[in-house]
């Protein structure tokens, strides 16, 4: 990352949007973005379709060097969506809904969609 | 919503059904499976969410908990594949759970949804036959075991979808085709036979005597003799195996694991050949999950053992019991099972460490000490030789022997003596419990083994000639009445006691020449 973290947490920012736009034109409504509960986890965007809530966790790199961004997403980063997940659906009272994890990864700046990305507990 | 579907899981032969509950739930995504699982049963929800993804149907993530009931049995194996994933299905309301419970479900699945082959069918089937279901589902690979199991209805459908489209109404299967025993059994399935062995006249006797009468033999003699392929012709002159006797053995094979599955039924006697370096576990089964060993495995067949003095002493020692009673129990703490490890004990050795004592080549003499002949002759203990009422001497055979003997006999005329042998004791013993005349008892060999004044003399002048041992009279009383029954005379005369008396006094370190 010769150009500077600055930059990249900017592109993280825009590419939280980009993620969120994306969702929007697949049909699902954002209801949230960027909620953080500190010690428990952070979620970058929520959004629904029906009755489904999706969670998706944003990924991306500027470039290869750290290895495939999608691997970024580790079992306890997993643990903490899920705990920051069950904390948003209790805080809105969501209990209706499925719930599904989604992860969008930027490579060089081209988003991938992976639906159903991962589960609360599958024992990884 | 919460769907149940029946399912079966083996605890050694017997079977216990297993109820697999499914539940899912709203709330965030997890999949769960709880009831004791093992490490196999545990990985069956990656199998089923890409079976059930790749056969077409919806994976939607739900909050799922997936019990096996009863919970305090520890679960084992790949079976629970398929129940899992239609209990899921139907929980889902993906399949209607109308027909679900009519019927047992097992089978492993693959990641594209097709059912694959599992272990222990037959022995699954039989006992849930006991407990009174009817009909199965089960993989079409495992089609042929079921086949022989009358008065039960299984169907086998290749992959989840077509089972799902069964189930709910979709579509028609054809259940299994019940087969004969009788079309199975073997014509002529060993590729040995008696008329390949040249020569060796007495120890061919020897081998109609054990096999008719279940007795034991131990074959001694110099290297390259023939011991080998006479101990491989011995399944070829047992009787065929009854119906009973074959679904015995094929439910340990099944569990083992060892089943051709386009046959799916034993119908050749097994013919058990641990090389020397067995290890004590691998013979009478064991390990933590209790599994089976090769005494099993050549239950109602035969357990080689060649080369005998050069097996583990404790491995050999082990043999006593299960030769003694045809079971074996393996005690592990987590549980106890029982075998059948009815089988004939044939063994093997040279009569040396250098293996030419006693040969007819004078330039392949012995070259061991005595006290050599003496301690090897000693690593087969006491009661375990006792245990073996034929002994018999292998020589090597002469060059004209070999080459240019008429045609022996073959083993299928051998058989029927043999068969006719044995029609003689089932008669004898219809009311007794036994079959053969190695497993009469002191009180029957009173009553059946009844000599005259001859032989009487006979038995006598041996006992004190060869110092037999009261047990050793026993056992030549039994291998007597065998060479009795083969005659076919009703009472023992002194040829047979002195046939019996030649056949257990030549055990090996015994030098009488």
């Amino acid at each position: 990352m010769s150009k500077g973290d600055s930059y990249s947490a900017a592109e993280g920012v825009l590419a939280e949007y980009r993620a969120g736009v994306l969702m929007e034109s697949e049909g699902y409504t954002v209801i949230a973005r960027n909620v953080n509960y500190p010690r428990i986890g952070e979620l970058d965007v929520v959004c629904v379709r029906g009755k489904l809530l999706v969670i998706v966790e944003v990924k991306y790199r500027a470039t290869d060097e750290f290895g495939d961004p999608s691997e970024a997403v580790t079992p306890s980063k997993i643990k903490k969506i899920c705990r920051a997940a069950e904390k948003f659906i209790e805080e809105n009272s969501l209990y209706d809904y499925d719930v599904r994890f989604d992860v969008i990864i930027f490579r060089d700046g081209i988003p991938d969609h992976i639906e159903d990305a991962f589960y609360g507990s599958w024992g990884v | 919503m919460l769907a149940t579907v029946r399912s079966y899981a083996l605890d050694g032969l017997n079977g216990y059904p297993v109820d697999i509950e499914v539940d899912t739930q709203k709330g965030v995504a997890s999949f769960e499976v709880v009831g004791l699982p093992s490490a196999t049963v545990k990985e069956a929800r990656n199998r089923v969410r890409s079976a059930i993804k790749n056969s077409y149907f919806d994976f939607t993530p739900k909050r799922t908990t997936v019990n096996l009931a009863p919970a305090d049995m520890k679960k084992e194996g790949s079976a629970f594949d398929f129940p899992i994933a239609v209990a899921f299905l139907a929980s889902t309301e993906q399949i209607s759970d109308e027909k679900l419970g009519e019927y047992v479900l097992l089978g492993e699945l693959s990641l594209d949804g097709s059912l694959r082959r599992i272990n222990g069918v037959m022995p699954i089937l039989i006992s849930a036959l006991q407990k009174g279901y009817r009909k199965f589902m089960i993989p079409s690979a495992n089609a042929a075991e079921a086949s022989y199991i009358h008065g039960i209805e299984v169907y086998a459908p290749d992959n989840l979808a077509d089972a799902c489209a069964f189930l709910g109404g979709l579509k028609e299967l054809v259940p299994v085709k019940h087969r004969l025993y009788s079309s199975a059994r073997a014509v002529n399935k060993y590729d040995v036979d008696l008329r390949y062995v040249k020569g060796q006249t007495l120890a061919k006797r020897a081998l109609e005597i054990a096999v008719s009468g279940g007795h034991n033999l131990l074959m001694c003699g110099t290297a390259g003799a023939g011991k080998t392929l006479l101990a491989k012709c011995i399944p070829t002159i047992m009787p065929d195996m009854t119906f009973e006797e074959a679904i015995e053995t094929t439910k340990i094979h099944s569990v083992a694991g060892i089943l051709d599955p386009d046959e799916g039924m034993v119908t050749v006697r097994p013919f058990r050949s641990p090389h020397n370096t067995a290890s004590l576990m691998s013979l009478v089964g064991g390990g933590s999950k209790s599994v089976c060993g090769e005494v099993s495995l050549a239950h109602n067949g035969v357990l080689f053992l060649d080369e005998m003095p050069e097996y583990n002493k404790k491995t050999l020692e082990t043999l006593r019991q299960p030769i003694e009673d045809g079971v074996v129990t393996v005690t592990r703490v987590a549980r106890s099972i029982e075998y059948p490890a009815r089988f004939m004990l044939v063994a093997s050795m040279n009569p040396c460490p250098c293996g030419n004592y006693g040969s007819r080549d004078k330039n392949k003499q012995c070259t061991c000490t005595y006290a050599e002949r003496k301690r090897y002759a000693g690593r087969i203990s006491g009661p375990l030789l006792d245990r073996i009422d034929l002994y018999v001497t292998v020589d090597g055979v002469e060059y004209d022997e070999l080459r240019s003997a008429p045609a022996a006999e073959c083993s299928a005329e051998v058989k029927v003596r043999v068969e006719r042998a044995r029609a003689v004791q089932r008669e004898r013993f219809a009311f007794d419990g036994i079959h053969v005349n190695a497993e009469m008892n002191n009180r029957l060999i009173e009553k059946y083994c009844v000599l005259d004044e001859a032989s009487e003399k006979l038995l006598a002048a041996a006992f004190k000639r060869y110092s037999l041992s009261a047990r050793s009279v026993t056992r030549i009383l039994k291998v007597a009445r065998t060479v009795a029954d083969i005659a076919g005379r009703e009472n023992i005369s002194a040829n047979d006691i002195a046939e019996a008396v030649q056949f257990k006094t030549r055990e090996p370190g015994n030098e009488i020449d």
